[in-house]
């Protein structure tokens, strides 16, 4: 598509691209998983992998993500298509898998809008983990069982789907807008939680195991390849959003200094997250006068039932905490939800179809996707697909990315464009990372994943649950995606 | 947050990954903003440094790697190497309470005419606010001595009264008559609080059987229901020390 007609789709400056695109990479991940795995996997010591795998693997695909949508100048499968015609379908893939992970995440962000509600009167009482599973969650006995659903959690699903719609069908425009808000949030908000979480008792012991190193743990391959993977998920790599938002800076924009400062305000603000996180794990463990490790957690588990606990017993402002603490969530992920959704739109729209119908279509699917999650069966679906979309669907589009750029088109042709209009310049070091080191790691994930999903299975899940909730889905979407690329040829 | 209370190597990996993780952002942000970092050195009169800045990426890694060099080791003296725990340290409180809630049951049977029946729970942490919830489950009419008469009886509703009796005197009273249908009959009293800086131990809580509704038979009215057995909840409040050397209430 020629740049004078989408002239009203181009970011009005880079600072909108910046936060939008930072927007999209931090997600919920910075709060509940980050902090966890460096707890885990040798605490301080985790961040020379974390580091490592930043610079070999997580920066050099966000050059790549960056510089694809720059270079072509339009969303995922148009720019594959032009490598590759029959690459297309990798692009419609991704951002459909993009789409599933969203419709279960805004379940997320629905718990965050219920929590915030019941934040004042700490509504969770003595067990938070209990009024999770039978208020909120209404969980079933497994995912074969529907369950109930909350009526609250539903009616927060619609409002977030439709802060979506509201924010998406206005286009760029309107995100460069939003994100000026949205993206500071959650930094002024952990920056405020900081403030009082640190000068809890406790907290220098929840500290020092977050950032005391033990450097036995870099022997284990099994950290580094955590680290390689938090990295990849972290960025929210794969889903088609940088694509798409490069796809709309003008022809000067930078890639690569964009490509640094994406990725470091990502782990900064992580890195920031695990104080709070871990501060907070520290008072609770000395209040109860437990060891760490009874109550450390990572997931839904940690924002749901850990940090309610923690809330309530609070020695003042439990109320006012919990209210920051969850709308601080709720504004961490809602950027991201929007991007993954808008690249879709975008990509539709490349398409030649018409933006605003497209919106909302793809909007009411998520909405009524999303509340398929929201049932109490819907939680044990909610783990099943994530499990498969984001660790062998996400994963396997990383792969092919490395696979299209680095091997199916030009490298060093790639390289000069990049460079052209970049303040930082790659090289071969870049090139070596695409072609090899990132697919390869990649690869070793997606291989070892599934070794373990096949010899151990899934929490327990039974297989007609896994092939209906992973593999099928998967390979559905994959059919799909060379269907819309023929439907879909491209245009110019 | 003592601040020592890291050990040295927890403080260098903090510092460490601060200064590469934000440095860093600061790092490239400038470049995006055309700050000149170099004529800032150059301000602070720092010629070799800016010499060094000026050589490029290698030379401001340089830079970057001789700020640790000089920061670790006055963290070093001023934390003590080695200091900070190893392990989470015994629960030192301070005087902070927490309210913390629970439940108390207490069973009994009170008969019409009988004394109000003492329902009072033992409860020793400071109480500083209440809900109390009395239960009871009429008798079948049905169950024996049903007697020859009472082929299709119906148990007419008892009806029982909740008194709460405060230290201070104040008296506050529920009563109700159970559902003949179900038979479940119920008398809340709540919520309960103290005044400010008070409690409510030394309250006295008694159950008594107003009436125990007679039994109609078909053919003769009997008298057999003499009363009930009930239950009382009492989800009570308290104030428990979560820190400090005290063990009561502020």
């Amino acid at each position: 598509m020629a740049d004078e007609e989408k002239g009203e789709d181009l970011w009005s400056g880079r600072l909108g691209f910046l936060l939008a695109a930072i927007g999209s990479a931090i997600g919920l991940g910075a709060v509940w998983r980050y902090p966890y795995l460096v707890y885990e996997y040798g605490g301080g010591a985790f961040l020379i992998p974390f580091l490592i795998a930043l610079f070999v693997s997580g920066i050099p695909l966000m050059i790549l993500e960056l510089g694809v949508g720059k270079t072509f100048r339009t969303s995922a499968p148009f720019a594959f298509m032009r490598v590759n015609k029959k690459m297309a379908w990798v692009g419609w893939a991704t951002l459909m898998i993009g789409f599933v992970i969203i419709s279960y995440y805004t379940v997320v962000l629905a718990w965050s809008l219920v929590y915030m509600f019941y934040s004042p009167k700490l509504s969770w009482g003595g067990d938070p983990q209990n009024f999770f599973n039978n208020e909120v969650l209404h969980l079933s006995s497994g995912p074969g069982a529907i369950g109930g659903v909350s009526i609250a959690v539903l009616a927060m699903v619609l409002v977030t789907w439709l802060v979506i719609y509201l924010i998406v069908v206005k286009g760029i425009k309107m995100v460069s807008k939003v994100v000026m808000l949205t993206v500071p949030a959650p930094y002024i908000l952990m920056t405020i939680l900081a403030f009082f979480t640190l000068r809890l008792h406790g907290a220098d012991v929840g500290l020092e195991y977050y950032l005391r190193p033990d450097f036995h743990a870099l022997v284990n391959p099994e950290v580094w390849l955590a680290a390689f993977a938090q990295i990849f998920f972290a960025l929210s790599l794969s889903t088609g959003v940088m694509i798409a938002y490069s796809s709309r800076l003008e022809k000067k924009a930078d890639v690569v200094n964009n490509s640094y400062i994406v990725s470091f305000l990502d782990i900064g603000y992580a890195f920031f997250a695990g104080i709070v996180v871990f501060s907070t794990l520290g008072y609770m463990a000395s209040a109860q006068g437990v060891p760490m490790s009874e109550v450390v957690s990572g997931g839904p588990g940690l924002a749901f039932a850990t940090y309610p606990t923690a809330i309530s017993m609070l020695p003042s402002g439990a109320a006012m905490f919990g209210v920051l603490f969850f709308l601080m969530l709720f504004t961490l992920g809602i950027d991201s939800a929007f991007a993954t959704i808008e690249a879709v739109a975008l990509g539709l729209k490349d398409a030649g179809l018409n933006y605003k119908r497209m919106s909302l279509m793809v909007c009411v699917l998520g909405g009524g996707l999303a509340a398929l999650f929201a049932t109490g069966g819907g939680y044990h679906w909610f783990w099943i697909v994530d499990n498969f979309f984001n660790e062998v669907g996400i994963v396997t589009m990383g792969i092919l990315e490395c696979f299209i750029i680095g091997y199916l088109y030009d490298p060093d042709n790639f390289v000069r464009n990049v460079n052209e209009t970049s303040e930082l310049h790659v090289g071969r070091f870049w090139i070596y990372c695409i072609k090899y080191i990132t697919p390869g790691i990649l690869t070793v994930m997606l291989v070892a994943k599934l070794i373990q999903t096949a010899t151990s299975g899934f929490e327990g899940y039974p297989l007609w649950s896994l092939l209906a909730g992973g593999l099928l889905p998967l390979v559905v979407i994959g059919f799909i995606g060379v269907y819309m690329s023929r439907r879909w040829p491209g245009r110019d | 947050m003592a601040r020592t209370g890291l050990s040295f190597s927890a403080w260098a990996v903090a510092t460490t990954a601060s200064l590469i993780v934000y440095g860093g952002t600061i790092y490239f942000v400038s470049i995006a903003m055309k700050w000149r970092i170099d004529h800032l050195l150059e301000r602070l009169r720092l010629g070799f440094v800016v010499s060094t800045w000026r050589k490029g990426f290698h030379g401001q890694v340089a830079v970057f790697a001789v700020v640790l060099l000089v920061l670790l080791p006055i963290e070093a003296v001023a934390i003590g190497p080695g200091a900070g725990p190893k392990e989470p340290r015994p629960f030192q409180p301070p005087d902070i309470f927490e309210e913390a809630q629970d439940i108390a049951e207490v069973s009994g049977v009170s008969t019409e005419g009988g004394d109000p029946v003492n329902a009072t729970p033992d409860i020793e942490p400071e109480i500083i606010a209440a809900n109390l919830t009395l239960q009871w489950v009429d008798d079948d009419a049905r169950e024996p001595p049903g007697g020859p008469f009472g082929l299709t009886p119906k148990n007419k509703p008892d009806t029982l009264r909740l008194t709460v009796r405060l230290a201070g005197g104040e008296t506050t009273t529920g009563e109700a008559m159970n559902d003949p249908t179900t038979r479940n009959g119920e008398v809340k009293i709540g919520p309960l609080r103290a005044s400010k800086g008070g409690n409510l131990n030394g309250w006295s809580i008694t159950v008594e059987c107003v009436s125990a509704g007679d039994v109609q038979g078909r053919l003769i009215t009997y008298t057999q229901d003499t009363g009930n057995a009930w239950t009382l909840y009492v989800e009570y409040t308290t104030l428990i020390a979560v820190a400090g050397n005290s063990t009561q209430g502020p």
